[in-house]
């Protein structure tokens, strides 16, 4: 990681005895100061564009309607919460929604990096540059083409997969019923169509390695095996940890439209999760306050996921958000 | 590289400091409202710009570029400024829309579950001394049909918007099934539900596609909803509907008795693979292809996208392929229900009246017109020698519609000139129908159709709108109802749960506070009835 | 001899992880291909599933209907427009708070983290942006499409964790001593050693332009704004033979489920040209010739 830089002058002040703290902050900010011109720019687009429409999170706890606006619709606080709450489907959407998501995260976080990983390893360059083109494809196919695909391939009657189960002597399974095969089709097509597009960011990291360590190894008499596991992995761990701090603040984010459009009435006790529960709901008739209501809900307890991964990572390895 | 990083910065900060400072720079401006309403028929002398919202569809050109309102412009000098995103985001727009307090002066296709709402709050005005001073068309149709007044009229005497209706109201969905097949295997169309176990089970066995395979699919359609619409024939509804047999009660089909005997029925239909095994799964490509592949033999769908799409396009694949109507299935209570009907008005709110309108009343002769016969033919069949010639009185569409050279579907050479394929504040001409409508859906609409629909009005709920707090107690309820239900009825038809269950399921349902959801709807329907 | 069977063991390693890519490359290739496929095969077959490689019965009639639309084109000039310039600004105001909070010397490192890293969770939603957006004036202009989405949260993160694990710490002080400020050190240094994020941002923000729609739709009103996929979304919509209607439909209708290939193509044919241009990024040992001496 990148240390302290000692400059002349903050030896210097270091030398004065007992400065005021009040004084210190300030003689710190000052040291700083260029690199509050780069950053300046920054916190204004924030507090312009994220921080000044926060007020409209109080959607949350009225009754809104648009034509009467934020501030004059009327306040009725807890209520949508209260009625998620009490939905008979409150826990099942949950369990699913975190189901579906560390299944995700067990499976689909660890295959970028093995990918960027192997990637790596590939000597011949026209080889890795075709693989690493090709791989990261299907994240450019639209969500609704890659169900279709699936529905093709998994159909009863004329897919491919079924297909090669009835000629090892089985029976045809009707996957997209079958509310056991549900989570498993939803993640591994998810691997399928998202590792090439995950791996880059490692590879843009890998390519940051100093060679000279390798170099250093090399003379030393270390293998290719000993090489990965001492010098790259361990270069690539911040990275990770980083990825996965991030990766948990978004612990219960399922995207609606994948499931939408996988799913039916016959798999909802495994596919059913928070964000299509909400857009039924919202088809009844307009629910904006329901679903920002929702919508925060999931926020607060992504958020407080978040700080408790990354309190953890910062007590057991150096490398933590903040 | 560092100079070119440098010089991007300082634009960039540029840009954004004088963005920051930009203030009310370019927004649009409110276009100068002119002189007073114009109360004379007639032209006005000045030119007004009226501001409309209306949601777009895919296959239409650009409002503002459409013959009918230029030609409309010209004739009344009222210049109307369309503010038209795509009709899928329509209604995010129109919430943005409201929220900004920039009102139009029309909006057109606002959610029916807005209406009231918007009503109490004064966003929109009452349009009873309007339409009585200044809407002779559409006061006229309202005398020749009293059903148009009581549905755009609220339980308090007022009436806030305008409506779109049909000439002659008729509907959508039908059973169709393969009329070369039947004649193939000697049957007759089939009526009862007994008659069309038969003739499914025929088509499964009996291989009417004649290539030796026992791949045919008896009954398919695009989803589950296709199967559950079967119950009508044991005289209930899929959803809340009104029991003539208890006085025009208002019931909801999915925990009734009769609904359980017709799933019965289906789930044995299911259970013996006359019903298409993926039907939960299906969609409308998976349904489609099917129909392509050459083996369904029957299904439930559309009067466009399936009857008339498929007769145009398969026949070319499949030699002798054709796709005929029947007329509802006859239950064992003798219903013979067509659930999927239009009524006296379409549901959609065809135009409403904002409190920022300076224009009134000359906003209610604009819209008025189309009710009238010049603006009906207007709206429905274009303009005179380009779009359509008179022909024994009779208005014709020019083969630049029905055969167009360009390789455009009716469809989309009407939409190139006015909103006629979607809603509006207009009469929809039974002409227009007519003249565009394939010969099998002319046929089934006037045998299997228009005959049922006396019956059929006695199930299906008329237009009605929801007290804001009643419909909040509806949508809170039917969440959940909606969920468990559909999860429940598509199990049993599969055959995953068994109907011996069926009494713990609507203690469930019941449990869930349906009684509170029905209520609702019995009141806000006694309302109506007033 | 021992440096013999490393090196064959080093050659099965690396064989049995070529044979791997090389299957995963197949699976990543073939959902490509049959898309590309599709796009150029007769509408009936593809309905009814027979395309499974190659195309069948060729033809072009789908890349025909898109690119037959008046406002193809300048909708195609509009993204490639709002893509260059909005790509531009992410990346420097991204870099720009990046690396601030890298520094672990940066006094306020804490605050400006905490306060980025809030709004990933919380926002108002999308009437109070609106409001903002139109009462800064910006309603119906280039710059509400570019500014409101101008630094994600996310790509901030990913910069600065890459800016203090990659560039090293006596390279930065090697440069202070020498007299350099924090601007000059960002500038002379610390950029020039990124290429490789650098080029992950610009790849990152400018997929994000190139596939957005929806702010434009929101603060867009002027058709001859708007960008490619809204264009692309609307003659989709328009060959769906969803029609309640009676009417017959025409041959540009029946041809819808090609159109939908051919559109993904048309959208994304030149980000795919973009990456293996960017890919030169990703050659390790972009730190040779940093380190003096």
């Amino acid at each position: 990681m990148a240390d302290g830089f000692a400059t002349p002058h903050e030896m210097q002040r270091m030398t004065k005895p007992n400065p005021s703290k009040r004084n210190e902050i300030m003689r710190s900010i000052y040291k700083s100061r260029y690199l509050y011109v780069l950053i300046i720019p920054v916190f204004i687009y924030y507090v312009i564009f994220q921080y000044v429409p926060m007020y409209g999170a109080q959607i949350a706890f009225k009754n809104f309607n648009p034509f009467q606006g934020i501030w004059g619709s009327p306040w009725v606080g807890f209520k949508y919460f209260t009625q998620f709450f009490e939905s008979v489907y409150f826990l099942r959407l949950i369990r699913n929604t975190l189901a579906i998501n560390i299944y995700n995260i067990v499976v689909g976080f660890p295959a970028p990096i093995l990918l960027a990983l192997m990637l790596n390893e590939v000597k011949n360059r026209v080889f890795k540059r075709t693989v690493q083109t090709v791989v990261y494809l299907p994240h450019f196919i639209s969500t609704v083409v890659i169900v279709g695909m699936l529905v093709s391939f998994l159909s009863p009657r004329s897919g491919i997969v079924n297909m090669v189960i009835k000629s090892l002597g089985g029976q045809p399974i009707q996957f997209l019923a079958q509310p056991g095969w549900f989570r498993s089709i939803y993640v591994w097509s998810g691997v399928w169509q998202e590792a090439g597009w995950g791996s880059i960011i490692y590879l843009a990291a890998l390519a940051g390695i100093d060679p000279s360590l390798y170099e250093a190894a090399v003379v030393d008499g270390a293998s290719r095996w000993k090489r990965l596991v001492h010098i790259t992995i361990p270069c690539l761990i911040p990275t990770i940890i980083i990825m996965l701090i991030l990766r948990m603040g978004g612990i219960f984010n399922v995207g609606f439209e994948k499931i939408m459009l996988m799913y039916n009435p016959v798999t909802y006790e495994t596919a059913d999760v928070i964000s299509t529960y909400v857009y039924r709901r919202g088809i009844l008739g307009a629910e904006y306050s329901f679903s920002t209501a929702i919508g925060l809900f999931n926020s607060v307890i992504n958020f407080v996921t978040l700080i408790t991964f990354n309190t953890i990572s910062r007590k057991v390895s150096e490398t933590s958000l903040w | 590289m560092n100079k070119l990083k440098r010089a991007m910065a300082v634009l960039v900060a540029f840009a954004l400091v004088s963005m920051l400072f930009a203030g009310c720079g370019s927004k649009q401006d409110a276009k100068s409202s002119q002189s007073s309403d114009q109360s004379q028929s007639g032209k006005p002398a000045q030119k007004i710009t009226l501001k409309m919202l209306k949601g777009k569809a895919a296959h239409e050109v650009p409002l503002d570029q459409m013959d009918v309102f230029k030609a409309y412009e010209e004739k009344t000098n009222i210049h109307v400024q369309w503010d038209s995103p795509p009709a899928e985001n329509y209604l995010e727009r129109y919430n943005l829309v409201m929220a900004s307090g920039d009102l139009p002066d029309v909006i057109m296709d606002m959610p029916r579950g807005d209406l009231i709402k918007y009503a109490q709050m004064g966003a929109i005005i009452p349009l009873n001394d309007l339409i009585e001073k200044s809407s002779p068309n559409l006061k006229s149709w309202m005398q020749k049909r009293p059903e148009i007044k009581k549905d755009i009229t609220g339980k308090d005497g007022k009436i806030f918007y305008f409506p779109m209706f049909d000439e002659l109201p008729l509907g959508n969905n039908a059973l169709g099934l393969r009329e070369d097949w039947l004649k193939k295997l000697n049957l007759q169309i089939p009526v009862t539900p007994d008659e069309w176990y038969t003739v499914l089970k025929a088509f499964k066995e009996k291989d009417p596609n004649g290539n030796g395979k026992a791949d045919e699919i008896p009954f398919s359609g695009n989803g589950i909803n296709m199967a559950r619409s079967l119950v009508s024939a044991w005289g209930v509804l899929d959803t809340f509907y009104t029991e003539p047999k208890d006085g025009g009660k208002v019931h909801y089909g999915p925990i009734e008795g009769k609904y359980k005997e017709a799933l019965a029925w289906i789930a044995k239909l299911y259970k013996e693979g006359l019903i298409d095994s993926e039907i939960a799964t299906n969609d409308e490509k998976a349904f489609q292809g099917k129909m392509g592949q050459n083996v369904v033999g029957a299904f439930r769908g559309a009067f466009g996208g399936h009857f008339s799409a498929f007769n145009s396009t398969l026949p070319k694949q499949i030699p002798g392929f054709k796709i005929t109507g029947t007329p509802p299935m006859k239950g064992p209570y003798g219903d013979q229900v067509h659930a999927n009907l239009d009524l006296s008005t379409r549901s959609t709110i065809a135009a409403v009246i904002t409190k920022s309108n300076k224009y009134q009343e000359a906003t209610t002769k604009w819209i008025d017109y189309f009710y009238g016969q010049e603006g009906a033919l207007l709206m429905n069949f274009g303009i005179e020698g380009k779009h359509y010639t008179m022909q024994n009185g009779q208005p014709i569409y020019t083969d630049l519609v029905l055969k167009n050279p360009n390789g455009l579907s009716s469809k989309q050479v009407r939409g190139s000139f006015s909103i006629t394929q979607s809603t509006g504040t207009y009469v929809l001409l039974k002409a227009q129908s007519d003249q565009v409508d394939d010969p099998a859906v002319k046929e089934i609409k006037s045998k299997y159709l228009e005959p049922y629909i006396p019956e059929a009005k006695k199930f299906v709920l008329p237009n009605i709108s929801f007290d804001q707090k009643d419909d909040e107690v509806r949508r809170q309820v039917m969440a959940d109802v909606q969920t468990y239900v559909d999860e429940m009825i598509t199990k049993f038809i599969l055959g995953t749960e068994p109907l011996d269950n069926w009494d713990k399921y609507v203690q469930k349902v019941k449990g869930m506070g349906i009684d509170k959801a029905i209520a609702v709807y019995q009141k806000t329907v006694d309302d109506y009835k007033k | 001899m021992e440096g013999i069977n490393e090196t064959f063991g080093e050659k099965l390693f690396e064989a049995v992880i070529i044979a791997i890519l090389a299957i995963v490359c197949l699976l990543a290739a073939y959902p490509v291909i049959l898309v590309a496929s599709s796009s150029f095969s007769d509408p009936n077959a593809v309905i009814t599933n027979k395309v499974l490689l190659w195309p069948v019965n060729p033809t072009q009639k789908a890349y025909n209907m898109v690119f037959g639309h008046p406002e193809i084109w300048r909708c195609y000039g509009n993204t490639i427009m709002y893509t260059l310039l909005g790509t531009a600004i992410n990346v420097f105001l991204t870099a720009a708070g990046a690396y601030p909070l890298s520094r672990s010397d940066f006094c306020g490192r804490n605050f400006f983290m905490a306060i980025f890293i809030f709004t990933m969770f919380f926002s108002g939603g999308m009437i109070p942006s609106y409001l903002l957006v139109k009462n800064l004036g910006l309603l119906n202009s280039i710059w509400a499409l570019l500014i409101p989405g101008a630094v994600s949260t996310w790509n901030l993160i990913i910069m600065r964790t890459f800016f203090q694990n990659t560039i090293p710490a006596e390279l930065q002080e090697a440069a202070f001593v020498d007299g350099s400020n924090d601007l000059g050190v960002f500038f002379k240094i610390v950029l020039p050693l990124s290429t490789p994020i650098i080029a992950v941002m610009v790849l990152f923000y400018g997929v994000g332009h190139w596939n957005s729609w929806f702010s434009a739709l929101l603060y867009l009103s002027d058709r001859s704004k708007y960008p490619l996929q809204i264009i692309l979304r609307e003659i989709l919509i328009q060959s769906s033979t969803q029609d309640m209607s009676g009417g017959a439909i025409s041959d540009q209708e029946m041809i819808g489920e090609t159109i939908k290939y051919a559109t993904m193509v048309v959208a994304t044919l030149p980000i795919l040209c973009l990456y293996p241009f960017l890919q030169r990024y990703f050659v390790k040992g972009v730190m040779i010739g940093a380190i003096k001496g």
